[in-house]
């Protein structure tokens, strides 16, 4: 070992975990021991100096007083929750009626070509756009008339 | 039979360290002063450190049920102190407009101690606003251990226990935190 710890060896001291040597070594040396001796109560200053400052600071605000507030800020946290909670228990009940009276949309496939003239339209041209390719759907209007009034005609 | 205490900080009631946390004045007054203590030299703002300990023992009141017994009650507060120290720091960074105040270190070192005589008392204080000043440039992790260490007075199984690290990890973060701070008061050979 050298004459004087190595500042890991001194650490080692310092936190725990040196060897025996080092041990052995602060035993022996006085200047190494000085050393760990003010550096330990440099640490000790600083643990009774933050102690000192929290003590003073505890004795203006007595403990049970924070007990209190604690629990006036729960109950006050807990009043805001279930007043959220049932603001939006109020706003899904309140639409939810709306939506439920919607009207469905309409189905022209329902619709009876019998009567109705619209559907009859949607039919024909429900069945002439499957008949004629796509290039020719622009004639596709003009088709589906002709084939309305033909059919109608046929039927008188 | 009464089980054997494992650390320092064991429960008032050993035989069902759970009904400790049961009563929230009885929590914060034997938690209070530790866990404020802690925290206020994490964060060095009593009015921050206030806020946290509030809310720890806060939360530890509410989520008792969690608790089971397998370490400490102060073991538990220090975890869940840790835990809202770091979501503080991590709102600060983004609240990089509004920083709060820090308690400097002329703050720190008008406590003296009135036993020491005038000469001491300088000394004494020159060194622990080194030591304070140099606890701010740890990382988070060295400090927390170091503070754990050397003001908490824990034990290094009870520092892992708080950390949730291995108890090789907090050896080492100790290590490079003494390392840090011998450098930066100037002492290193």
């Amino acid at each position: 070992m050298t004459q004087h710890l190595s500042e890991d060896a001194f650490v080692a001291v310092v936190v725990g975990g040196a060897t025996a040597a080092e041990r052995k070594h602060v035993e022996t040396c006085v200047a190494c021991r000085t050393e760990v001796a003010q550096f330990s109560h440099a640490l000790s200053s600083f643990r009774a100096t933050v102690g000192r400052r929290i003590d003073v600071h505890v004795s203006s605000r007595p403990a049970n007083r924070v007990g209190r507030e604690t629990r006036a800020e729960s109950v006050r946290t807990s009043v805001w929750y279930w007043l959220a909670a049932t603001a939006v228990v109020t706003l899904v009940l309140f639409f939810m009626p709306a939506r439920n009276h919607e009207a469905p949309p309409a189905v022209i496939e329902h619709a009876s070509v019998d009567t109705d003239p619209d559907a009859l339209m949607d039919a024909v041209g429900r069945h002439l756009s499957r008949t004629l390719p796509a290039p020719m759907e622009p004639l596709l209007a003009s088709v589906a008339g002709e084939d309305v009034q033909g059919d109608t005609n046929e039927g008188k | 039979m009464n089980p054997m205490p494992t650390s320092l900080f064991t429960p008032v009631n050993m035989e069902n360290p759970a009904r400790e946390i049961d009563d929230i004045d009885r929590l914060v007054s034997h938690y209070w002063t530790p866990v404020l203590r802690f925290v206020f030299a994490s964060v060095r703002d009593m009015d921050v450190a206030e806020t946290v300990t509030q809310d720890c023992l806060w939360k530890a009141h509410r989520r008792r049920h969690l608790f089971r017994g397998d370490c400490s009650v102060h073991t538990w507060l220090l975890r869940i102190a840790i835990n809202l120290i770091r979501d503080h720091a991590r709102k600060q960074r983004w609240r990089f407009w509004n920083k709060a105040p820090r308690v400097s270190s002329d703050a720190l070192h008008a406590w003296p101690d009135s036993r020491l005589s005038p000469e001491d008392a300088v000394l004494v204080q020159e060194q622990v606003a080194a030591v304070w000043d140099a606890t701010r440039a740890l990382s988070a992790k060295q400090r927390t251990a170091f503070l754990l260490r050397f003001v908490e007075e824990c034990e290094i199984s009870e520092i892992a226990q708080v950390m949730g690290l291995s108890e090789n990890a907090v050896h080492v973060n100790l290590f490079r935190a003494v390392r840090a701070i011998r450098k930066r008061m100037g002492i290193t050979p």
